[in-house]
């Protein structure tokens, strides 16, 4: 059988495309190739945001990525609870922590609180894990009326009403800064939160996967969404911002190749057909 | 107790808690009954898993006890179903294991395979003369050339020209497609109220 | 009473709310049922349950991550319509259907759906609550997994994924390719419409599958919401066009009307 009769077969085309794939992103991780690492504007802009966080600011974290998309999403997931924390040392402000779509969000919270340096904080004093709260869009909007209401107990099992950092956070009139962190669709954050915070001027930042970021651009072009972070890109750009290069920076050689092998398959899928359909005789009328 | 079962009892269970949430979103009024009703919700969805940890009990014992094709299985996904309940209670680690090491990876592995089967698609959807897949795939090799982290290596500006195709015929599709959500929206709001819609029903 | 900046957003509200009523009552009395063009994935469907008999080869369906708890709740619905078609002709051929659950509340609903089908197709007895499985409340992960082994084992005559697919479309149809499915697809979410026709032998686009649900019914109610619809796409395109023309020329009409 020849090269162009094998790969003329479904599954050996298939098991080609698998191989390269597996290699180009294989082997940049094992040997860092150090390609450059771009900042995009939204990123730029959501550092800012938090770090115009006013003293005594809250600072809302909702973790609703999934375990999948720890690699997208964990790097800038990352470098955010440590921009918050640092947050926390400095201007003396405060984080709540919750997930509200699946339980894998407060896994991964607890994942992001052991980057996270928490030597000399107090839990409960300057931050609160409220962990699952099962009702995605519910838990959203009663959050923004009632949160105490929503999390009768945090994480550990201890009353809401008896921590003391919640006696005066309860709603939207609390909160200084809003984030979250999805693997889904982003606009049930918008819908939810949009109209409440932008009304009190509470900015949004959503951490989502890159497929989902044309779906949140009527958003925020209309100003809805304050600024978003644009998964492992973003995060490996937020992490440069905050001095501290981790896994994202890891991750984006791979990304690199990874884009280069989709743009070459199309080129050469595409470029293929049209000399097959060039070079094809021109049927002559009879 | 029948009369709870009957259609309009289901109408009813879904029309006042959405005119309770439209009434408090037009006129600001019965917000204590809307934070009701969203509590409720939420105590729902959790309701919603137990039905699902029963359908799947029930499924697996069956297939258990009647040794048909592949039971095996179905008791490594009980044993690893009631293991990680017990360990979450009664040992910590035990659940932490569970948890980190075996699911999130078998996870990420699963997506990993979404990765796989998107550049297939690109190869199936290439080589085509058909004019609409070919504006699919100059869109495509747009948005991955805006993506690439070393666009600016290749020619600067990708940069630009990505954030146009984003903020302009991007925005332009996506605004469509939440109007279209939400009309969609609405018709079946209206729909279910009139009694019309009956795939909840199951009907 | 109506709080500020909501007023306008009441009036086009209820236009809208009332304009599609209006369509659904003029259908309902038969004043004016509207049509819907004929679409080759509908048309389809009876052949390739019938195709799935003669290879006696179960048939695999598929409604993606949605459920009825969120904003994809319509396109659910409306695959839930069609699929009762499917389950219909299943019944009438005796082609058996495979359903995995990733939503806990789609057990009770697809469970009745299936039965239904088969009822009316003539064969109560086939079903068996076995076709119906759940897999994981919005464990996409898990529900990828069930359904590529599901088609790579059992290898099904045909794979329909309608409705608000999300990264699992990429899973469910590639399996479905590899292991030579007859595919019928479409779910009105954006990104995946590329997905859809490359992977599907009979594709349905966009808001297609609302037209299909509506066809395949042949319910004036249904028929009648889809005009509905349709003429709230022309008043949203007549509001852009007339902001678009008053932001041109910098008239402020449209910012006091949204906060009046």
């Amino acid at each position: 059988m020849s090269v162009k009769e094998w790969f003329a077969r479904r599954e050996n085309q298939d098991r080609t495309i698998f191989v390269l794939y597996f290699i180009l992103i294989a082997y940049p991780m094992l040997s860092p190739m150090g390609l450059p690492i771009p900042i995009g504007e939204p990123t730029i802009e959501s550092y800012e945001l938090l770090e115009n966080v006013p003293e005594g600011g809250v600072i809302v974290i909702v973790s609703d990525e999934g375990f999948p998309s720890w690699a997208e999403l964990g790097p800038g997931e990352i470098a955010v609870y440590r921009h918050a924390f640092k947050k926390v040392r400095e201007d003396d402000c405060k984080i709540v922590l919750l997930t509200s779509y699946v339980v894998d969000g407060q896994i991964l919270t607890e994942r992001c609180l052991s980057n996270v340096d928490l030597t000399g904080l107090e839990y409960g004093k300057h931050w609160v894990q409220l962990g699952y709260i099962p009702g995605y869009e519910a838990v959203l909007s009663a959050m923004m009326d009632d949160l105490k209401g929503i999390a009768p107990i945090d994480q550990f099992g201890t009353p809401t009403k008896d921590i003391p950092m919640l006696e005066d956070i309860n709603s939207i009139d609390d909160y200084d800064y809003l984030y979250a962190c999805t693997f889904t669709a982003m606009d049930v954050y918008i819908r939810q939160w949009g109209e409440k915070a932008l009304a009190r001027g509470v900015p949004i930042i959503i951490n989502m996967l890159s497929g989902t970021v044309p779906l949140a651009m009527p958003y925020y072009r209309a100003g809805t969404m304050t600024s978003y972070l644009n998964s492992v890109t973003a995060g490996s750009g937020y992490e440069k911002l905050i001095g501290r290069p981790g896994m994202g920076a890891a991750l984006m050689d791979a990304q690199s190749t990874a884009h280069l092998l989709g743009i070459a398959v199309i080129l050469f899928a595409q470029g293929a057909f049209m000399i097959k359909l060039l070079s094809k005789p021109k049927e002559v009328a009879a | 107790m029948s009369w709870l079962r009957r259609r309009e009892v289901c109408i009813a269970l879904y029309v006042i808690p959405v005119l309770i949430i439209l009434i408090n979103h037009f006129t600001g009024q019965l917000a204590a009954a809307q934070s009701e009703v969203i509590l409720w919700a939420s105590t729902l969805a959790t309701f919603a898993i137990l039905l699902g940890v029963i359908n799947l009990s029930q499924h697996h014992i069956t297939i258990i006890a009647r040794k048909s094709k592949r039971w095996p299985y179905s008791i490594i996904l009980l044993a690893a179903f009631l293991s990680t309940f017990i360990f979450n209670y009664a040992y910590k680690p035990g659940y932490d294991f569970v948890i980190t090491r075996l699911l999130s990876s078998l996870q990420m592995a699963l997506l990993a395979y979404v990765g796989f089967y998107s550049y297939t698609v690109f190869f199936r959807a290439s080589g085509t003369k058909n004019p609409h897949v070919i504006v699919l795939l100059i869109s495509m090799l747009l948005g991955l050339f805006y993506n690439l982290p070393m666009r600016d290596m290749i020619w600067t500006g990708w940069g630009p020209l990505g954030v146009w195709v984003k903020d302009v015929p991007n925005t332009g599709g996506m605004n469509a497609l939440l109007i279209g959500v939400a009309l969609g929206t609405l018709t079946l709001f209206l729909r279910t109220i009139l009694g019309y819609e009956e795939s909840y029903l199951g009907g | 009473m109506i709080l500020v900046g909501k007023k306008f957003e009441l009036i086009l509200f209820l236009i809208i709310l009332g304009l599609i009523y209006y369509m659904i009552d003029r259908a309902r009395r038969g004043i004016k049922t509207p049509k819907v063009r004929k679409l080759a994935a509908l048309q389809a469907l009876r052949e390739v349950v019938g195709q799935a008999a003669e290879q006696h080869k179960p048939i695999h369906i598929s409604t993606g991550i949605g459920g009825l708890h969120d904003e994809w709740a319509p396109m659910t619905i409306a695959a839930m319509a069609i699929f009762r078609k499917v389950a219909e002709y299943a019944g009438e051929f005796g082609v058996p259907l495979k359903y995995y659950c990733i939503r806990a509340h789609m057990i009770p609903a697809m469970e009745d759906l299936i039965q239904a089908g088969y009822t009316k197709g003539g064969r109560p007895e086939m079903y068996n609550s076995d076709m119906v499985e759940f897999v994981g409340d919005g464990q996409q992960r898990a529900y990828m997994a069930a359904v590529m082994g599901y088609i790579s084992r059992e290898k099904p005559a045909a794979n329909i994924m309608l409705g608000a697919g999300f990264y699992e479309t990429y899973i469910v149809l590639g399996s479905g390719a590899v292991a030579g499915c007859l595919q019928v697809a479409g779910t009105p979410r954006l990104y995946y419409q590329g997905t859809v026709v490359a992977l599907s032998d009979y594709p349905v686009i966009g808001q297609e599958l609302y037209a299909a649900a509506a066809a395949i019914t042949e319910n004036p109610p249904d028929l009648g919401s889809l005009a509905g619809q349709d003429y709230g796409i022309v008043i949203c395109s007549i509001l852009m066009i007339v902001t678009a023309l008053l932001a041109t020329v910098g008239a402020t009409l449209w910012s006091q009307l949204l906060a009046w």
